[in-house]
């Protein structure tokens, strides 16, 4: 349960941005509490900024713990909203996915995310029923298997290419059977020709296909998944490599895409269907969903595997705050051994007849000082940090991560701020019990 | 301290379970309305998850056992401002529920209102949803207009407790 929910629930009236504001300040409430509560009455900035100066390197290195601290923490925590945010967006032109049954997030990893897996085909009278059912506007299928140096070969039609990229960066779809359109990640250039390997993968066998090759014929634009590192081929030339019918009939042997013959149609994985309207594609969901075949929507998969990923994003908050913590109190042991530093000036300080209060409030605000400062420089650290596992993310797994810190992570910095400040009370409280005399001859 | 953490995690994962599971079995001793039928649809298993929020998700099992297709068009329950059909869409990235004016079910087919796909949203609910305890909605589907007890699950359910369970 997330403690902030009463907050939310209580101000969701306010636009979005405002009420992440309004949660903002409520989190750094008990800091500004705390800090006016011990500040008030007293102009301690001045001594403050001469200890900052004095031990400078120990302050910077204070500074630099926390900072990176909470920079990795909370560029953690981004990179987990960037995730999500990059296989919705890798799926979103895949509405409805339908195939043999079986697993979803098997089918869901092969035909969205290219990684293919050995699946029962999808016979020439189903893909009929799908193609022709009312209100289907698109009905792909996606044939996979063959691969050309560790990127993918699909088998699919003109529309299916059209449907993920509507332009093409350069060159022309494909005419022909033994024509291909690369992704704008492939390593090829136009014109350039090559053999396809039967499999993919480590076990690929190179010269199962050796008599064919396919001739690349122009670019798909980027769509920030691993279809950027796919070849996509006519759908007939991945049946014929295999030694199988085409599709057609032999009168028409020649043709390219729909309509197939089902007694031509030698099976595939699985089919990519759309239709105009949202409601339409949950009919045909339901239509599809029955004992020969299985339908889902990759958006709704992802989103019961994010439901998980959530309560993975509570406990890895937990743990950055725990974390975050730890090294505050670090900071702070640290700080009550210097305060052994300033023993004898804040002695002098205290027989020279400084009240106790404006020694405290000396040493609380040092600490919170350095705290803050930490604080805002973690943000710093966060944005660089999301921005570079993001770039290894994205490198991994051909699926475009566009991580950055948002209000979520702000809102932990600020708790992270107002819990710690508190601990900053106790060498405070440390400071003020030290005997003035003892210190003053010391 | 990690140890310590994850010990205390998994007592307080324990007892959240354990009340879980105690308050579901008092739950559904009370009433037994999972199903209801008319002129030839019938709605099974209407459940929510238990919410102190202003909005909620209806899930519910439709059936059309009739010879003609009818159309579910919408819902209304005291408890809520207003109860419209919506469906999860991925929208560049953004999975969203947008709200679907009408869903025809064909004679003889099974529509499932289940999470993260199909449901009824209830805006500006007047009252809690409280865990063990029922509300209920009247679906329209056409026509047809079917009045169904709603049984409010936990917080994190996946599914009615019934679930599985021919009625």
């Amino acid at each position: 349960m997330n403690p902030l929910g009463p907050l939310y629930r209580a101000i969701e009236w306010m636009p979005i941005a405002a009420q992440d504001a309004v949660v903002l300040l409520v989190l750094l409430l008990p800091a500004l509490v705390v800090g006016g509560l011990v500040i008030f009455g007293y102009r301690p900035f001045s001594l403050v900024r001469a200890m900052l100066w004095r031990f400078r390197w120990t302050n910077l290195l204070f500074i630099g713990l926390i900072a990176v601290s909470v920079g990795i923490g909370v560029g953690l925590i981004a990179q987990e909203r960037g995730l999500r945010q990059g296989t919705a967006r890798a799926a979103d032109p895949f509405d409805l996915i339908v195939a043999a049954p079986g697993s979803e997030i098997t089918m869901l990893f092969a035909a969205v995310y290219l990684q293919p897996s050995d699946v029962p085909l999808l016979s020439g009278d189903t893909y009929q029923s799908i193609a022709t059912a009312e209100n289907v506007s698109l009905a792909a299928p996606i044939a996979f298997g063959d691969s050309y140096n560790a990127y993918p070969i699909v088998g699919s039609t003109p529309q299916f290419v059209t449907h993920m990229s509507p332009a093409l960066v350069e060159g022309a779809m494909f005419r022909g059977h033994a024509d291909a359109v690369i992704g704008s990640g492939v390593d090829l250039t136009i014109g350039a020709t090559f053999t396809p390997a039967h499999g993919v993968g480590d076990a690929v066998e190179h010269d199962a296909h050796a008599q064919f090759k396919y001739t690349v014929v122009g670019r798909m634009q980027p769509t920030g998944s691993p279809w950027d590192r796919s070849i996509v081929v006519p759908v007939e030339a991945v049946w014929e490599v295999h030694g199988l019918a085409n599709g057609h009939a032999p009168e028409r042997a020649d043709q390219l895409g729909p309509p197939f013959d089902p007694d031509y149609f030698p099976g595939t994985p699985a089919v990519l269907v759309s239709a105009e309207q949202l409601y339409a594609n949950y009919a045909l969901r339901a239509q599809f969903q029955t004992a020969e075949t299985m339908a889902f929507f990759p958006g709704a998969v992802l989103a019961s595997l994010h439901g998980l990923m959530g309560d993975v994003r509570q406990v890895m908050s937990v743990m950055a705050v725990i974390t975050q913590v730890l090294v505050t109190t670090g900071v702070l042991v640290g700080l009550v051994i210097l305060m052994r530093l300033f023993a004898r000036r804040l002695a002098l300080l205290r027989a020279l007849g400084a009240p106790s209060r404006f020694v405290f409030s000396v040493v609380w605000s040092y600490a919170a000082t350095l705290i803050f400062i930490g604080a805002v420089a973690g943000v710093g650290v966060g944005f660089l940090a999301a921005a570079i596992i993001s770039r290894v993310v994205t490198a991994q797994t051909d699926i475009l991560v566009n991580a950055t810190l948002s209000w979520p992570e702000f809102h932990l910095v600020a708790g992270f701020i107002s819990l710690t400040v508190l601990l900053a009370l106790v060498p405070a409280f440390i400071a003020l019990s030290r005997p003035v005399i003892t210190d003053l001859r010391s | 301290m990690i140890r310590a953490c994850l010990i205390v995690l998994a007592l307080l994962a324990t007892t959240i379970m354990a009340q879980g599971t105690y308050a579901h079995g008092e739950a559904h001793q009370d009433h037994d309305d999972h199903v209801v039928e008319a002129d030839g649809v019938r709605a099974t298993h209407a459940w929510a998850n238990a919410t102190t929020g202003s909005t909620a998700l209806v899930y519910v099992e439709l059936e059309n056992i009739s010879e003609s297709a009818v159309t579910l068009t919408g819902a209304e329950t005291e408890l809520a401002a207003s109860a419209q059909l919506v469906g999860l869409e991925n929208t560049g990235g953004e999975l969203v529920y947008t709200v679907i004016p009408q869903m025809p079910i064909a004679a003889g087919s099974k529509m499932v209102l289940s999470p993260n796909g199909l449901a009824i949203r209830l805006e500006g609910l007047t009252a809690p949803l409280v865990h063990g305890e029922h509300f209920h909605i009247e679906i329209a589907l056409g026509d047809v207009h079917l009045d169904t007890a709603v049984e409010i699950e936990s917080a994190t359910a996946t599914q009615h407790s019934h679930a599985g369970h021919q009625h």
